[in-house]
Order: structure tokens, then sequence, then C-alpha cells
């Protein structure tokens, strides 16, 4: 994170750190997309209304709203995140 | 009294004092009438939820969105918006989500956001059927802004589509294209559906509905050079003096958006209500940078690719300045409404093929049925025993409500608009208060101004309300 404060531009990486960087990635996002389900599983699809194997259009709706909430959520925590890390990079120089 | 306690054989029963008594009475009478009547708004909700619920045990493929409704909320005068907000809520909402229906809610605060909205969505319309580019909101109200900004677009990376490896696609095929469940029906009436909260977002969904198909496509010069001019003026009368606000030399205008007071006449620090984003400045939002760097970039292009299946709801309520600078209003492209004179455009077709949107494959919103639903709302010492009856008696007003909008669920009660139907909701416009009207004849702004319809657009609409005579 702070290290991209100094450069102008990305920082040139070697096509081994490309290879683990793109592991990295898809690393984590395997790993928010599995959260993602079993999170938005646990709270859309009712455990006592098994009747059927399709998702009905309430769960689908809710399904849809669980996802947007997730990544709202992810989103908003980034920036908070990113907001304090800036504060420690500034209170460390000094 | 106490002869009668006697008789019956409880002597030692003592009654409270007279003034205890008519105390108590006043007090049960009082409550008892609260109670009841919240009640029977439970158990008249209750009904019509239940006519509804049976939507949303339906299957719906994996490839399908659901039908979407959009919902326009507009405050009612010199009040807030969490009043409309109450009545959407209390009333509609409740059967719209027990209904499984998707909904998209745009809000405004100052007047003019619903109108830009409908109108730059009839344009953008037009112009894709032209093969035009298209414009969003924020783009058009550049062009107001001196010096020609143009937005920069941020320039798509190229990245792998981590989709196509998630989870079980890692061995299945992706769904086919997601389409609207909406798309394969015959009727364009049946499908969407538009809800207009309050006389003054009807008159804005109409006025921009007329702007949007009549009007030009690009803003007009004198609209632009007006709107540079008043903002000029309002610049350097900033400068001179602080007391004295904009609003005094606004007149004769139709847009209010460069004006400093909202409709609502209170500071800009208490209108706290977020506007609703539609799915174009929800993506937006998520281009930001993160910390995490690269992974997080892949998590935004999930949301992206997520947000053209998710339902927008209104979520945080706390974010004062910046929910006014996202609402645009821009000005009426056709300030003299001289709808009479201008010819049907040839792109139109004059509707003899239900126009669909490109993107999405559903009909427009012109073809798609309105529920309108007026908000009474009373403000005023003097007003005070006309809105204690009111409080009383709010259970008449939940059933029609709910009612109307159980109509647009099952859609059951649709029929063309007719010139009456201009007049939907006009017994609101008797509670507004008249010192805010004669503020707005005085502005000339839009709300009081009569609504005015062409028949060549008016005629393509349904309504679901009941007819007027």
């Amino acid at each position: 994170m702070s290290f991209l404060g100094f450069g102008a531009s990305q920082p040139q990486l070697t096509s081994e750190q490309k290879i683990s960087a793109a592991e990295t990635e898809l690393d984590l996002v395997t790993d928010m997309f599995n959260r993602l389900v079993n999170n938005c599983h646990q709270k859309c699809i009712d455990r006592s209304n098994y009747s059927a194997g399709d998702l009905n259009k309430n769960e689908s709706a809710c399904l849809d709203r669980c996802v947007a909430k997730y990544f709202e959520t992810n989103v908003k925590v980034g920036e908070n995140m990113q907001k304090m890390g800036q504060n420690f990079s500034a209170g460390g120089r000094f | 009294m106490s002869t009668f306690f006697k008789s019956i054989g409880l002597s030692k029963v003592k009654l409270p004092s007279k003034k205890w008594l008519a105390f108590y009475t006043v007090s049960s009478f009082a409550l008892s009438g609260v109670i009841y009547d919240k009640q029977q708004q439970k158990s008249i909700r209750q009904n019509y939820i239940d006519q509804v619920k049976d939507i949303s045990n339906e299957k719906l493929e994996i490839n399908q969105l659901p039908r979407k409704i959009k919902v326009f909320i507009a405050p009612p005068p010199s009040d807030y918006l969490e009043t409309s907000l109450k009545f959407w809520s209390r009333y509609v909402k409740p059967i719209l989500y027990y209904s499984g229906l998707d909904y998209e809610i745009i809000v405004e605060n100052q007047q003019g956001v619903i109108r830009s909205y409908v109108a730059n969505e009839m344009r953008n319309l037009r112009k894709s059927i032209l093969d035009l580019p298209l414009k969003n909101l924020e783009e058009e109200q550049a062009q107001l802004k001196e010096g020609n900004e143009i937005i920069k677009k941020p320039e798509p990376v190229e990245r792998l589509d981590m989709r196509k490896y998630m989870g079980i696609f890692y061995k299945m095929e992706l769904p086919d294209e997601i389409k609207s469940e909406d798309c394969v029906k015959n009727e364009p009436e049946l499908t969407g559906g538009v809800i207009c909260l309050g006389r003054g977002a009807f008159k804005e969904y109409i006025t921009g509905l007329h702007e949007g198909l009549l009007g030009p496509l690009d803003m007009p010069k004198e609209v632009i050079d007006k709107a540079r001019e008043i903002s000029k003026i309002e610049n350097d009368k900033s400068k001179d003096t602080t007391l004295q606000t904009s609003t005094e030399m606004v007149k004769d205008i139709t847009n209010e958006e460069k004006t400093n007071e909202t409709m609502m006449d209170i500071p800009k620090e208490e209108t706290f209500i977020e506007t609703i984003q539609d799915s174009n400045t929800l993506v937006k939002n998520e281009t930001t940078e993160l910390p995490s760097g690269d992974a997080s970039a892949g998590a935004n292009e999930d949301a992206s690719a997520n947000e053209d299946a998710s339902a927008n709801e209104d979520a945080s309520a706390n974010e004062d300045a910046r929910a006014n600078d996202k609402e645009i209003c821009l000005p009426s492209f056709l300030p003299e409404k001289s709808y009479n004179e201008i010819s049907l455009p040839i792109e139109l077709n004059n509707f003899q093929t239900t126009l669909k949107d490109r993107e999405t494959g559903l009909p427009i919103l012109i073809h798609q049925p309105i529920v309108m639903i007026p908000i009474p709302n009373l403000i005023g010492f003097l007003n005070i025993p006309k809105r204690i009856y009111r409080f009383y008696n709010k259970r008449y007003m939940c059933d029609s409500i709910c009612g109307d909008v159980t109509h647009l669920v099952k859609q059951d009660t649709i029929r063309r608009f007719e010139k009456g139907d201009l007049q939907l909701g006009l017994e609101e416009e008797l509670d507004w208060p008249s010192r805010w009207v004669q503020k707005g004849q005085d502005r000339n702004s839009e709300w009081v101004n009569e609504l005015i319809g062409d028949k060549r657009v008016y005629e393509q609409l349904k309504v679901i309300n009941e007819k007027r005579e």
C-alpha cells in the first residue's frame, strides 16, 4: 500500500511476480465468491421450504439483494480502510 | 354509583372521583381509537399481502430477471422526503416485497429531478434508434457549466473474466444471456410498471415523457445560455452580499436547480435522505481505487456484472451533502410546452410498433402501466382538527393505496389513459399550503403549473387507477 505513493506509475513487475499476483488475485476472488455463496444461502433460502428444487421469485430477488449488499459493504469497508491507511502513513512520517 | 354497587353486593368497591373518571374515559377513547386503527391497517395489509403472495412462489429461471417496477417518489410540498417515504415503506413496499417483484426507486429532493430522468431516458431511446451516441445525466449537466468540461470515461482495462471459473462454472457453461422474464410477453402493458407517489411526481413524470419524446435531442442553445446566465448572476451576487439568496432574482425560469432554496424551504443539511442510484451511478462508485489493489479490482468487475441482476434499494440515510450533489436536475428542453406545434419524431414511427429498450429488450416506460398514489399531507396549526380526524382514519387510505398497488401487481385493471386522467390525484393539491403555492406561482415552478398533455403521447399510456368522472 505504502510504496505505491512514491512511484508515478505501476512498479514494473517481472513475469514471475505477475504470475504470483494473478494467483493471489484468483485466490482472493474465489474466497470472496465462496463466502458470498455461503452467506447468501444462509440468509435467503429458508431451511423449511425444500419442496421444490427450483428457486422461486422471492428467493431470487433475495439473492440479488444479498449480493448487492455484500459488494456494497465490501466497497464501503475498503474505502474506510483506505482512509485509515492514509492516516497511519501520514502519522508514521511525523 | 356507590348505591348501585351496594345493591349488587360489592359494597367495598369505590370508584375514583368524577375528574379521574373523566380523564380515564377520554384517554381510553383516544388510545383505543389509535389501537383499533392500527390493528385494522395491519389486517388490511395482511389481506392484500395474502392475495399477492402466491406470485412469489412461482419459479424463476436462473437466466431470468423478475418483473421490475419503477417507483418515483417526490416529497410533499414544504415537507421532508421522509413523509413520502413513510407512505412508501408502510403501504406500498410490503406488497411489492411479498409478491417477489423487483423494484427500483427514484427519489428527488428538488423539483425537476424526476422529469430530467424520464426525459433523458426517452431521449436516449430515440438516440439509440437513430444510432447516435447516448448521454447520461452527468454529461448533460456538464454542458451547462462554463467551458465544456468533458467527463473522461475511465478506459476499460482488459481483465481475465473470473466469472468463467468461479464455483461450479469451472466445469459448467455459464448461463445464456440474462433476460427479463418480461421479454417474452406479447402485450407491452403486462410488462413492468410505474408507481408515482405524489402529485408532483406524477406531473413530472408526464411532463418528462412529453419533453423526452417531443422535445429536441440535444440541449437547445437558449436553454444553455439562460442557465449559464443564471449561474453567473448567482456567483456574482454571492460574492457581493451574503444575506441575499439567489431566489429573489430567479424568476420566470422553469429550472429549479440553480436556486439555493429547495422546494421544501429548508436548509440543505436537513435533507438527509440518500437518493437512489440506478445501476449506472452505482457502477461508477465502484471503480474507485481500493487499497488491496488487484484483488478488489476483480471484485469491482464482479460487482458491476452483478449490478445488472440486482435490485436497487435505498441503503444509507446519512449522506446529506452528497445526496444533493447526486441529484441531477436539468432544465426543460421544451420550456414553452408548445406540444401542438411539434410533430411526432420520425423515429418513434407513430408508435406503431412497441418501442423497446436496446439493452434489456423491455418495452420502454411509456408502455408500462402507471399507478398514481396521492399523498395527502396537511401541515399547519389551523389544520390540526382535520389532521386529527385523518390520523384516526388512516385505514381507509391504507385500503385504497394497498388496493391500487395490488391491482398493479396482479395486472387486472389496466385501461387506456384518457384526458381526464391528467387530473389523477388532484385532491392532493387541495392539501398543498397556499403560501407555498403562491411562491411557486411567482417563481413559475413546475408543480403549480397545470398538467398539459399531448394526445399523441398520452393515448399510448396505460393506467391502473379507477376512472375519474
